[in-house]
């Protein structure tokens, strides 16, 4: 299969020790669309955490269904400063997550951004969609362990960003 | 630029159908691995009862020991009028990943399954199978699911396997193919 310009690796970083906080910064934009994976484990049970641009306003808002231990419902979030990827798929020391976060047209400068993501852990299943109410392009994306700051990533975990160009 | 999104296998069952497939000898040289699957069953008494679905499991490394994985799944499933949300099964010693058509299901339709597996090269973190099956029936019956198995294990996976739950195969025209996410 040829492979064209797309799902192209832009960035991709497998920690060696523990780190609070991963930054893909100066991201290009040429591509249609954005694919962030995150397999991580952490130093505690911690839900996974996204800044895009640095903005820590009240500007992002999630809707999902997720399932964990004989339990299923749905939920939403509204003015929240940070994107949290994770719900039931968190992260914890000896739970890998694995998250898969497909961010659209993000860098047209004409738009809010939307996101959507499929989370697996064994601690549970995410399905989430979200969106920064922001037209910026997106540039700068933080993927954090906690609330922003507090907690850390475990040596091992590996995050990567694809671009998706349009056809 | 590097290729990416390279198809490294591929499996086609054959007429007589197909119990068990087993790609060897992966590749070690991408970041993730994405497997996409075109499956029906030929189940006549399936794990439902009901033989439009049925089950399928996966194992990595030759690896067919069950406490050695552990998972979640999340399902709906339509039976006639009415459906039902069955949502967060522990899996701690099964294998078992997802449902396809059944032998009982529309003619000629085939089940979709995706599995996604972050970091399947790395050696110093455990694995994710992270799996997503739909299927439709035209008569009746549907199912959606998706699951996780962890693989606790942080060997590189270089070898998977699937096999048809209760002794039952894939038809012919079923086929898996499975694509290298090259790293940057």
């Amino acid at each position: 299969m040829p492979a064209g310009n797309t799902y192209k690796s832009i960035f991709s970083e497998t920690l060696t020790s523990s780190k609070n906080r991963i930054d893909f910064t100066s991201i290009p934009q040429n591509y249609t669309d954005l694919v962030l994976v995150v397999h991580a484990k952490s130093n505690v049970a911690n839900d996974i955490e996204i800044r895009i641009n640095d903005d820590a306003g009240a500007n992002y808002s999630r809707t999902l269904m997720w399932a964990r231990a004989g339990e299923t419902s749905i939920s939403r979030g509204t003015g929240i400063s940070f994107m949290r990827i994770s719900n039931y798929a968190y992260a914890d020391p000896t739970h890998v997550a694995s998250h898969s976060v497909h961010f659209f047209s993000y860098a047209n400068t004409s738009i809010f951004k939307s996101a959507m993501n499929l989370g697996f852990s064994v601690n549970g299943i995410d399905h989430e969609n979200h969106i920064w109410r922001s037209t910026a392009a997106i540039s700068k994306l933080s993927i954090y362990c906690g609330v922003p700051g507090t907690n850390t990533f475990s040596a091992g975990s590996q995050f990567s960003l694809y671009g998706i160009e349009a056809a | 630029m590097p290729d990416t999104f390279e198809r490294i296998g591929s499996a086609m069952v054959p007429k007589g159908g197909q119990h068990e497939i087993v790609f060897n000898n992966i590749p070690q040289n991408y970041t993730d691995i994405k497997i996409l699957m075109s499956i029906r069953s030929n189940v006549t008494i399936g794990q439902t009862g009901t033989s439009q679905y049925d089950s399928f499991t996966m194992w990595v490394n030759n690896n067919f020991t069950a406490a050695d994985y552990g998972g979640r799944n999340f399902y709906t499933f339509n039976s006639g009028p009415n459906t039902v949300l069955v949502g967060g099964e522990t899996q701690t010693t099964s294998r078992q990943i997802g449902f396809i058509q059944g032998g009982l299901s529309t003619q000629n339709a085939f089940g979709n399954c995706e599995i996604y597996i972050p970091a399947y090269s790395a050696n110093n973190i455990e694995k994710n199978l992270c799996v997503q099956t739909s299927n439709v029936s035209h008569v009746t019956g549907c199912i959606m699911s998706y699951a996780v198995n962890k693989y606790n294990s942080t060997s590189p996976i270089t070898s998977i396997g699937f096999r048809m739950d209760w002794g039952n195969a894939w038809v012919e025209g079923s086929y898996v193919t499975m694509y290298g996410i090259r790293k940057a």
